[in-house]
Order: structure tokens, then C-alpha cells, then sequence
């Protein structure tokens, strides 16, 4: 039970006209702690020699594990927006995701650890975790494209063939989320809506009788979808004050997506957008695990950006060609997926920002909230994955045992090496799932250890 | 293996018994035990048994009930095995050839029964991938009494119809999310069976929904009597209401609304006006409309009265959008009109129709885009876009340019609709950098592909040198006799079946395999991730071989590695080569596992011999044939479809190949035209 103690208004944060009106909220004693995720996948993210923090070598095939504080070193340039958290930050490398190798990104066997070419072929680390912490939307993905499409499956399924959605476009995004606490006349188009849902169940029903057997079945995935969305209508309406809180203000301008090379594609302003949709949700209550995906929708590769976008160069950055190592707007493949991938991190650290900016029992909201920072293909643009760098961000409550940690685990083939499995595993002890082994095992280190969580992060 | 004759009439007897669901067939569990059971002890269980189970298999606990026990792909490869003689093992004692024969015969009649129309043992059955597990003898061998089509169904649109249609029903609308999936992979897209609307998908078609009713009733719409309900001057009366739910049924659904649906309707609105206000209500009723399942999903249920095998024929209106459907992404007016009229009742009606809509002498051959889309997703080359590639030295690669060049041939061959199979797999002049264009107040000509400014090489993935002169009367451009032959041996179709450094000779094969020889391969294993192994003066036929010769590997790669090197004659942009990795290129290959006589067995000295073998084979024009059944019905054949495969069969031969005799012959079928229903009564 919360229990909303004041409310004030009046954060305006950032770029874009966002106004957000957070919300103290106070635990009451009995309640379990709360925690949340947040994934966010940065197609072609993070290259291990150009995130590596000053003054930690990166030694070619170490044999021993490395854990040292982060805080006492430099992040690079393109990890910057994350010094202000350093405290809270944990960088691990050394994890190996072999099983998922693909070629420009891994889909979902990124989040998987399955062979990339099976697709949604089983649970996904989010869904699992989505599992263990409920919320009236188990799961939101959101993500940012270059593509002009609205919804896509790249990343998260709740099991084989259960692709969960990612929305693509914030302004859906926000419309699916927050309806709720609208007030007036859209208010009233809600209480419509929840007059629609139930007509279309009764209706869809009655044409169910006219079938059998998988014809009928497709049917009835129809009506149990206005079923829930029924169910879950009638939930919202009693949460409509604090949905109404939580809503961020975003630029209907952002919806428009254009796929263009020669103007600005808008994609980070998406990018931000949809952070700001993600904390709304979390805020508001309404789930408590989101995976938020950049350039690792339908395009797939990472994302591309006009050079004014990231504020260097003249002319299109496209994310194939600097994934190739090829030059772009006047600038280097290095220093491109540099500026790229610090504008996403600066909108990242405006989520953390906002999270920590609600308080929640003795601290804040970020303090029962972890966020999990990594690349959909480990290392590379055509990986090999004997390495897949992560950046956490927070410690989900003290569940877990991170913040100002750099971590390298034993090079692949050594004693002591990890997957990126046996990191899933870990957050899914934290969020009280005490299995063994996660995806498909490396066939090709089965002398190694590949079950069980990370020792070292464990509490 | 060829069937017995003795066997025929008992499978017979199973599927003509199987009009009622009263006689769903059983497992024959006596003759396992009899038959089947005492020879696998005596030959299998040594390897196969509890303890030991060599590759994992293990036949002590097999379930013997194929129709409704876990064991189906088990029992597939228990049937393989026997059949191409590859278990027993060389060096173990063999079953005599009449030992073989009674346990391929119980598989066999056991496997029958789980393909019997409208029973499917496994739904994974219904998806493209799985339609050569239906039995080739069977589908054309002999004649059934009839056709068994298959039940009632709906079927979700495809995002193309939803994509045309759903924007016409209002005035400006536009930047409609897109709620429904495709499947990925080489598979025909269009598939009742692969989709449904579920809560992901359905919201979103919600949010389109509202979007198309606010502008059904915004100022701009022509249709006054929606605008009416949403009037500033005061809600409408129950009259202007009742014509305002007929309309908008006759305008999505294309038909009026019944008594029953008009009163249900009304009182919805009525509910809602309660709570929200006429104005909020109104565009809740369109709404409401817009997401019936009629819309969203196309019916194919039957109507009137059964046969007397329990068959009903689709509604003349349904037929109307079905055929509409197999050719555009739109109702067209000659089908929709024709069943207003009452003039799709019987097949020759339908086979006239569907003759005149598919005569085409145009150069673009685009009045009916979804014939050129069969070739598309059949032969799958426009995957060439989607695999990267670097600029090859020397030369350029332009997947986009590629795939346009083999449509223009494909266009040619459509529009001559002579021999369309044979031609496509044989043809040795391909158009280079050429398409069929119609300039402004032009007629439509051939004509160079526009560069758009940039200059590009890629003519070099041809073999033609890099100054190559383009010339009009080159066109299309001729290759050697063993240069060249059809699309496989096309750089787009090779490029699509390529990885991004290397070829991918194991996909090519299995292609070869499943689109031309019928035959099936098993998913990839979990677990297995092997590579094509790094190895300096090596060919990569070599080098694939040290990847997949181990036993447990070449149980499935033979069926694909032997089909596939034969590409390895180009290399992965498609350009011809003699040398690769320095090595002298080995595209020899051989056909097996096909139980046809006239190919297995036969080796070829590369692609293009191989091509014109199969170019000519009746077996492969008939595997041809069944996918085309696959892409119209939207639906795997069963074995109650045998009369119309070999119908289609004989009306593409009977008319020198003609594509467009074998589509009118599939969509007046009985397999097109009627449903099975499971219940009905058959009529005294």
C-alpha cells in the first residue's frame, strides 16, 4: 500500500518542454521493498576499448578476476554522463555471450543466451525478471529507431515464440500508458473505452461459437486481449490521480517518425522521450520492469544520427557504415560511436536523474532500481562475443552488491571465466528466482563453470 | 520407396471414412507390437536401447501412437533412416528387405493417419516449413472419391490488405501503427494458420482504430450521416443512428448490418453516451465496428447447406474477397461485383473470372502484384537487401540493382507464361542494369536503371568487366551455356543465400532441397553452433566439410551439403569463380534421398547441369506446384487436397507451363471453393 503523503509540481527537466510532476511516496513498514528494472539495449553499444575508464589497463586474456573501485578513475568520454552516479556505477567485463552471436546484433539471444538464429525461443532475462516483479504491465518496451514503424519484436519474449512488443513510437507509447490520468473529456473517452472493451469482449465472444478447435483458439487470443485490456482498464481507473502525476508531457512532434538521411532523424529526441515514458510507468506504479532498446529495432545495427544531432561534424552518421569501421561526417568510426553513444547516455542519466529526484521510504526511488546498460551485439559490430561489457547502474535495494565496481572476469577458456548467463542468473536471485543455469550453455567451455550466479555481486 | 499396391486401398479407406468426427482414426498399437516392436529389438536396441541410446535416441520407451504421442519427429527419422538405408549401420546386422518393408509400411500407414484432412497430430504441421511432411506418392498417385477441404477458418490480414484498406475507410488518414506481425524467415508470409491478434498486437489496432473513427466524423468527411451523430447543434435522434451503424457496416464490412447486430449496437451506444457524451459515443460506435473480428480477420466459414460429405461451399461474398485477396491488397470490383450478382456459384464461373482478371500482356506485369510476390517469397531473393555485404575489390555490389534485374526477367517469363518453371531455373540472359519503365506520356519500355547520380559497379557481380559498356540491344545479356542457368545461379538469388564474408552452400542446399526436391530437414539442433572453420589455402567447400562430416552433423548435412557446394562455383557476390582461397573450385554435387529414380543418384559437374536436370524433372514441377498451392490457400496441402494438386498439376502441364492455367486451376478447386465442417450431418 502507498500512501501519497504531498505532491508537488513543478520539475521541469531537460529539453523537449518535459514536465514532470513527481510525486513523494512513503512505504509503509509492512511492505515489501520495492524493486525495478531497467534494461537498456544500445544497438551496437558499448566497445570495450572505447568505454575502458582511465588508468584500468585492458590486458589482452587475463587469468585472473579484477575487481577494483571505479570512482577512483576517469570514466571515457562516452561514459561521461555517468560520472555524477560513478557511486553507484558497476562496469563488468570479461563476460562471454558465445551462444548468441550473431552478426550486427544478436535479437533476442542477446537478452536470451541462446543461439541467435532461434529468435524468441525461449524466455528472456527481462520477461524472467518481469515474472518475479509483477505490476499491472508485467513488461513495457520501448525503444528508439531510425525506421518509421511503430511497433517491433527484437529484443524481449516471455518464452518460445512469445515475442513481447517493443513500441517504437513515444506518442503510442504514452497513449497506451497514461490514459488513465488524463482528465475532462479524455477522461471520459477512458471511461468509454472501458465501455468499448467490454462490448468487444461480448461481441467477439459470440463469433468464437461459430468455430473449432485452432480457428477458434485464434479467436480467442483475440477476445482474451479485450478481456485483459478490460480487466486492466478497470485497474487503472482507481490509479487514475497517480497515472495523472506520473505522466510525462511529451512533444506530439516526436511521433512523427521520418526515415531520411538528409535532415535530422530525431532519434534521440525519441530516445529521451521514451525514458521519460519508462520513469512515468515506473513512477506511477505500473510496472516495475522496462526495457528501453536504441537502433536495436527493425534497423537493427545501431542507431544512425545526422552529425548535428550529436553536436560534431557535418553530414550523415549511418550506423552500418561506421560499424565497418568506415569514416562519417568528417570523423572517425571511433569517434562517431562515441558521440552516439554518449547522447544515449545523456538521456539515460536523465532517467537516473528523475528517479533519484523521488523520494521513496529513507532514500529514493533509484535506490530500489537497477539499471542494466549493455550493447545487443557484446563487443562488436560483427561480434565475436568473447566479450560483452555491462554497466549497472544502482543496486536494486541492496539486493545486489554494486556500485563503484569495475569487475574483469577471467578471459574466455581461463579458470573462473563467466557468461553473460550466469549474470542473468544473479539478477534473477536478486529479484528471488534461485535457478541454476539460464539459455543454453557455450558447448565449447563445458569445463568451465557456466551455472550459478556472480559470486562476487552476490550479497 | 514406391507403394505397394496392396496398400493403397486400406489408406484409402481411412481418409474416405473420415467425414464425421465419429471415426477419428486410432493408433495401431497391435501391429507395433506385432511387427514393429520385435524387429527393433531385434536390430535397434543394442545402440538404441535405455542404457545405451546412441545419439540420444532411444527406442525402448518410443511412443508408438504417432497421432497423439510425443514421438512424431522421432518417428520421421526412424523413417528416413530405413528408407535411404542409413540404419542399421554398415557393420550391424541388416533386416532382411522384407523386414524393412513391414516397418517402413506400419510407419507409413501410421504417418497417413496423421495427415488425414482436418486432423493435424502436431499444429506445428500447419506452418509452411512443415507442408512437404505431407506424403508426395500419395498426393499424386491415385485419385481420391473427391477433395476434403479443409474446416471453416478465419484468417488474420495480412498487414498489406490491412495497410490499403483500412486508410480508405475516412479522409486523410495516415501514420496508422503497424499491430500486425510477419513472420520472419524464407517462408511464404501470408499463412492463416501463423497468426492471431493478441493483446499486443490488438491495442495498437485499437489506437488505429480510434484515429480512423475521429476522422470518419471530423469536418472534412464526406460521410454525412457519421458527421451527423457528432453535430454541435445536439445528439441525433435513434433514426439518424440506426442509418449511421447500416452505413458504417456496409462501409468496412461491405455489407449491411443484421437485425441483430443493429440492436446490439444501438445499445452500446446508448450505454456510452450515458457515460461520455453523444460525441465520445459516436466514435466509440465506429470503433466498435472497425474492430469486429470480420474486419480484422478474413472469413472463409461456408454457407447453405453441407453435401452429402458434410462439405459447405464459401459464401459467394466470401469467395468475392478470397479471390480479390490471392491477387491485390484490395476487394477488386470485378469479384465483389460478381458475387453480388450471384455469378461465383459454381467452379467454371469462378475459373472464367479468374482467367480474364490474370490476363496480362503488360511489360511491368504489376495488374496483379501478388502473382510477382509468389516468385519473391518462393525463390526469396530480395533477402539479398538484408545481408551487408563490403564493396568487393575490383567491382561494387548493389543488392537493390541485382533484385531488380532478375525481376525484369521474372516479368518477361510471366508475361511469355510458357514453361515458367523450366525457364526460371534454366534461362541463360539476364537483363543488367535494365527495367521496364514508363516514362511520362510514354508507353511503358525497357530501360537503363537510373543511377540517381552515383555511378555503381556492380555489373562486375556478372562477371562483366568493369568497363563494361551498357547498350539497349545488349539486353538481356547472354552468358555462357556453363556460366549461367535461371535464378539460382543469379547474383541476387546467390547473394540472398550468402552470409556476409563467405557463401552459405548448407542454406542454398536446403532450399534446393525443400523448395525444388520436397523434402524435409530437421530445425538445427539447441546446442549446436558450429562454425565453418578459419583454415589459410583452403576452398570453403573444404573447409565446410571439416565443420559437418562428423557422423551426428552429417545425418542432417548430407541432405544439404551435397545440393548447396554446387554454388560454390561463384563466390558470395555471385561472380562466377574458378579459384577459391587459390584452390581450383570443386562444384560437383549429387542428388539423393529423393526416392525418385530419374535423380537420385545423380551427380552433375556444377550448377548449371544440375539446374537443367531438374529443370526437367516431373517431380519437381510437382514440388513446384504444391507451393504454389501453399501461397494461394494460404494453408499446407493435406492429403485431401491430392485431386486438386494433380488437377493443377495437369492443367500447368497440359498448357506448356502455364503459371497462369495453374493458379486458375488452384482457386476454382474444390480445396479453394468449399470447407469440411466437422459436424455436419451428411444430407440423406
Amino acid at each position: 500500500m502507498l500512501n501519497r503523503r504531498t505532491f508537488f509540481r513543478g520539475v521541469t527537466l531537460g529539453v523537449g518542454g518535459l514536465y514532470l510532476a513527481p510525486f513523494i511516496r512513503q512505504l509503509e513498514a509492512s511492505a515489501p521493498k520495492p524493486a525495478r528494472v531497467l534494461f537498456f539495449v544500445q544497438g551496437n553499444g558499448i566497445y570495450p576499448a572505447e568505454t575502458q575508464p582511465e588508468g584500468i589497463e585492458l590486458p589482452r586474456n587475463p587469468a585472473t578476476l579484477e575487481d577494483r573501485a571505479l570512482a577512483d578513475h576517469q570514466l571515457a568520454f562516452s561514459l561521461e554522463p555517468l560520472q555524477p552516479f560513478v557511486e553507484k556505477v558497476t562496469m563488468i567485463h570479461g563476460l562471454s555471450g558465445r551462444i548468441a552471436r550473431g552478426s550486427h546484433n544478436s535479437g533476442f539471444a542477446a537478452l536470451g543466451c541462446w543461439p541467435f538464429g532461434k529468435k524468441d525461443y525461449g524466455e528472456t532475462a527481462d520477461a524472467a525478471i518481469a515474472r518475479n516483479l509483477g505490476g499491472i504491465y508485467r513488461h513495457v518496451g520501448l525503444g528508439a529507431s531510425n525506421e518509421a514503424s511503430s511497433l517491433t519484436y527484437n529484443l524481449t519474449s516471455a518464452g518460445k515464440g512469445k515475442a513481447l512488443p517493443t513500441i517504437l513510437n513515444p506518442v503510442v507509447a504514452h497513449g497506451q500508458y497514461f490514459a488513465a490520468g488524463a482528465s475532462g473529456a479524455a477522461r471520459k473517452q477512458f471511461d468509454v473505452d472501458a465501455n468499448l472493451l467490454d462490448f468487444m469482449s461480448d461481441d467477439v465472444k459470440r463469433m468464437t461459437t461459430r468455430l473449432d478447435g485452432s480457428e477458434r483458439a485464434k479467436l480467442e487470443r483475440y477476445l482474451e486481449a479485450f478481456e485483459a485490456m478490460s480487466g486492466r482498464q478497470s485497474k487503472l481507473a482507481g490509479m487514475a490521480e497517480r497515472i495523472a502525476q506520473a505522466a510525462p508531457q511529451i512533444d506530439p512532434k516526436v511521433g512523427q517518425i521520418v526515415d531520411t538521411k538528409t535532415g535530422p532523424t530525431g532519434v534521440f529526441d525519441r530516445l529521451e522521450a521514451q525514458f521519460d515514458v519508462a520513469a512515468g510507468t515506473l513512477i506511477a506504479g505500473l510496472t516495475n520492469t522496462v526495457t528501453v532498446s536504441a537502433g536495436a529495432g527493425p534497423d537493427k545495427i545501431g542507431l544512425s544520427c545526422m552529425a548535428s544531432e550529436v553536436g560534431k561534424g557535418n553530414g550523415y552518421i549511418g550506423s552500418h557504415g561506421i560499424g565497418h569501421g568506415g569514416s562519417a561526417a568528417g570523423m572517425t568510426a571511433a569517434e562517431c560511436h562515441a558521440l552516439i553513444r554518449r547522447k544515449c547516455l545523456e538521456k539515460l542519466a536523465k532517467f537516473v536523474q528523475t528517479l533519484e529526484s523521488i523520494p521513496e521510504g529513507d532514500g529514493t526511488m533509484m535506490d530500489n532500481t537497477l539499471v542494466v546498460y549493455m550493447s545487443d551485439s557484446a563487443e562488436g559490430h560483427h561480434p565475436v562475443c568473447y566479450e560483452w561489457p555491462f554497466v549497472l547502474i544502482g543496486d536494486l535495494g541492496g539486493r545486489l552488491k554494486l556500485g563503484n565496481r569495475y569487475l574483469r572476469y577471467p578471459w574466455y577458456g581461463n579458470t573462473g571465466h563467466r557468461t553473460v548467463a550466469n549474470l542473468y542468473i544473479s539478477l534473477l536471485h536478486a529479484v528471488g528466482e534461485h535457478c541454476e543455469t539460464f539459455g543454453i550453455k557455450d558447448s565449447a567451455i563445458l569445463d568451465l563453470n557456466q551455472e550459478g550466479p556472480l559470486a562476487e555481486i552476490m550479497v | 520407396m514406391r507403394v505397394s499396391r496392396a496398400f493403397i486401398p486400406a489408406v484409402l479407406f481411412c481418409v474416405t471414412a473420415s467425414t464425421t468426427v465419429a471415426d477419428v482414426p486410432t493408433a495401431d498399437l497391435s501391429g507395433f507390437r506385432e511387427t514393429v516392436a520385435p524387429l527393433f529389438t531385434k536390430y535397434c536396441l543394442d545402440c538404441h536401447g535405455a542404457d545405451s541410446a546412441e545419439g540420444g535416441l532411444s527406442l525402448q520407451s518410443i511412443d508408438p501412437d504417432l497421432l497423439g504421442g510425443q514421438h512424431f519427429e522421432t518417428w520421421r527419422m526412424i523413417d528416413e533412416q530405413l528408407r535411404f538405408g542409413d540404419m542399421p549401420p554398415k557393420d550391424a546386422d541388416q533386416p532382411t528387405a522384407d523386414e524393412r518393408a513391414a516397418l517402413l509400411k506400419w510407419i507409413r500407414q501410421e504417418f497417413l493417419k496423421t495427415q488425414r484432412p482436418g486432423f493435424v497430430a502436431d499444429e506445428k504441421l500447419l506452418l509452411p516449413q512443415f507442408g512437404n511432411y505431407v506424403d508426395h506418392q500419395f498426393l499424386f498417385g491415385q485419385r481420391l472419391p473427391r477433395v476434403y477441404p479443409g474446416p471453416p477458418r478465419i484468417w488474420r490480414l495480412r498487414p498489406d490488405i490491412y495497410d490499403s484498406t483500412m486508410p480508405r475507410l475516412a479522409e486523410k488518414v495516415s501514420g496508422l501503427a503497424n499491430g500486425l506481425n510477419e513472420a520472419d524467415g524464407a517462408e511464404f508470409k501470408d499463412y492463416a494458420a501463423s497468426y492471431f491478434l493478441d493483446e499486443a498486437s490488438t491495442a495498437p489496432l485499437l489506437g488505429n482504430a480510434k484515429k480512423i473513427a475521429e476522422r470518419m466524423v471530423a469536418p472534412q468527411s464526406k460521410d454525412q450521416l457519421f458527421k451527423k451523430l457528432v453535430s454541435d447543434t445536439g445528439p441525433p435522434d435513434a433514426e439518424a443512428v440506426n442509418a449511421a451503424i447500416d452505413f458504417a457496416f456496409r462501409k468496412t464490412l461491405g455489407r449491411a448490418a443484421t437485425d441483430d447486430e443493429q440492436q446490439r449496437f444501438k445499445a452500446f451506444y446508448d450505454r456510452s453516451v450515458e457515460v461520455g457524451g453523444y460525441q465520445i459515443a459516436a466514435k466509440a460506435l465506429l470503433v466498435a465496428v472497425l474492430m469486429q473480428p470480420e474486419v480484422l480477420f478474413r472469413q472463409e466459414l461456408g454457407d447453405g447447406k453441407p453435401d452429402a460429405f458434410g462439405r459447405v461451399r464459401l459464401a459467394q461474398s466470401e469467395i468475392g474477397f478470397a479471390l480479390s485477396y490471392a491477387f491485390a491488397d484490395m476487394p477488386l470490383k470485378e469479384f465483389v461485383a460478381a458475387a453480388e450478382a450471384g455469378e461465383l456459384a459454381t467452379a467454371e464461373q469462378v475459373a472464367s473470372l479468374v482467367r480474364q482478371r490474370l490476363q496480362d500482356d503488360s511489360l511491368l506485369q504489376d495488374k496483379n502484384p501478388r502473382i510477382l510476390q509468389f516468385f519473391r517469397e518462393y525463390f526469396n531473393y530480395p533477402f539479398a537487401n538484408e545481408v551487408f555485404k563490403d564493396k568487393p575489390e575490383g567491382g561494387d555490389h548493389d543488392a537493390g540493382r541485382l533484385i531488380r534485374d532478375l525481376e525484369t526477367n521474372i516479368q518477361d517469363v510471366l508475361r511469355a507464361d510458357t514453361q515458367v518453371l523450366a525457364t526460371l531455373l534454366t534461362m541463360r540472359r539476364y537483363y543488367v542494369e535494365a527495367e521496364y519503365k514508363t516514362p511520362k506520356r510514354e508507353e511503358t519500355k525497357l530501360v537503363r536503371t537510373a543511377d540517381n547520380g552515383k555511378r555503381s559497379y556492380y555489373h562486375t557481380a556478372y562477371n562483366l568487366p568493369l568497363d563494361w559498356k551498357w547498350g539497349l540491344h545488349l539486353q538481356p545479356v547472354a552468358f555462357r551455356e556453363d556460366e549461367r542457368a535461371g535464378v539460382l545461379t543469379h547474383p541476387a538469388w546467390l547473394a540472398a543465400w550468402s552470409g556476409n564474408f563467405d557463401n552459405h552452400p548448407v542454406q542454398r542446399g536446403k532450399w534446393v532441397r525443400t523448395h525444388l526436391l520436397g523434402g524435409t530437414v530437421p530445425d538445427v539442433p539447441i546446442g549446436v553452433d558450429a562454425r565453418v572453420p578459419e583454415k589459410a589455402h583452403t576452398t570453403f567447400r573444404d573447409r565446410l566439410e571439416i565443420a559437418t562430416s562428423a557422423s551426428e552433423c552429417w545425418r542432417c548435412h548430407k541432405k544439404m551439403d551435397p545440393l548447396g557446394v554446387v554454388f560454390e562455383r561463384y563466390d558470395h557476390y555471385g561472380r562466377y569463380q574458378r579459384l577459391d582461397a587459390g584452390q581450383p573450385v570443386d562444384a560437383s554435387g549429387v542428388i539423393t534421398r529423393t526416392g525418385i529414380p530419374e535423380l537420385d543418384g545423380r551427380t552433375v559437374s556444377g550448377p548449371t547441369e544440375m539446374m537443367e536436370l531438374l529443370a526437367k524433372s516431373e517431380y519437381v514441377e510437382q514440388v513446384f506446384v504444391r507451393h504454389v498451392f501453399r501461397y494461394f490457400m494460404g494453408r499446407n496441402e493435406t492429403l485431401g487436397d491430392a485431386n486438386t494438386l494433380q488437377d493443377a498439376y495437369r492443367a500447368y502441364r497440359d498448357n506448356d507451363g502455364s503459371f497462369r492455367e495453374l493458379v486458375v486451376s488452384l482457386l476454382s478447386s474444390d480445396s479453394f471453393l468449399m470447407r469440411q465442417l466437422s459436424h455436419a450431418e451428411p444430407q440423406k
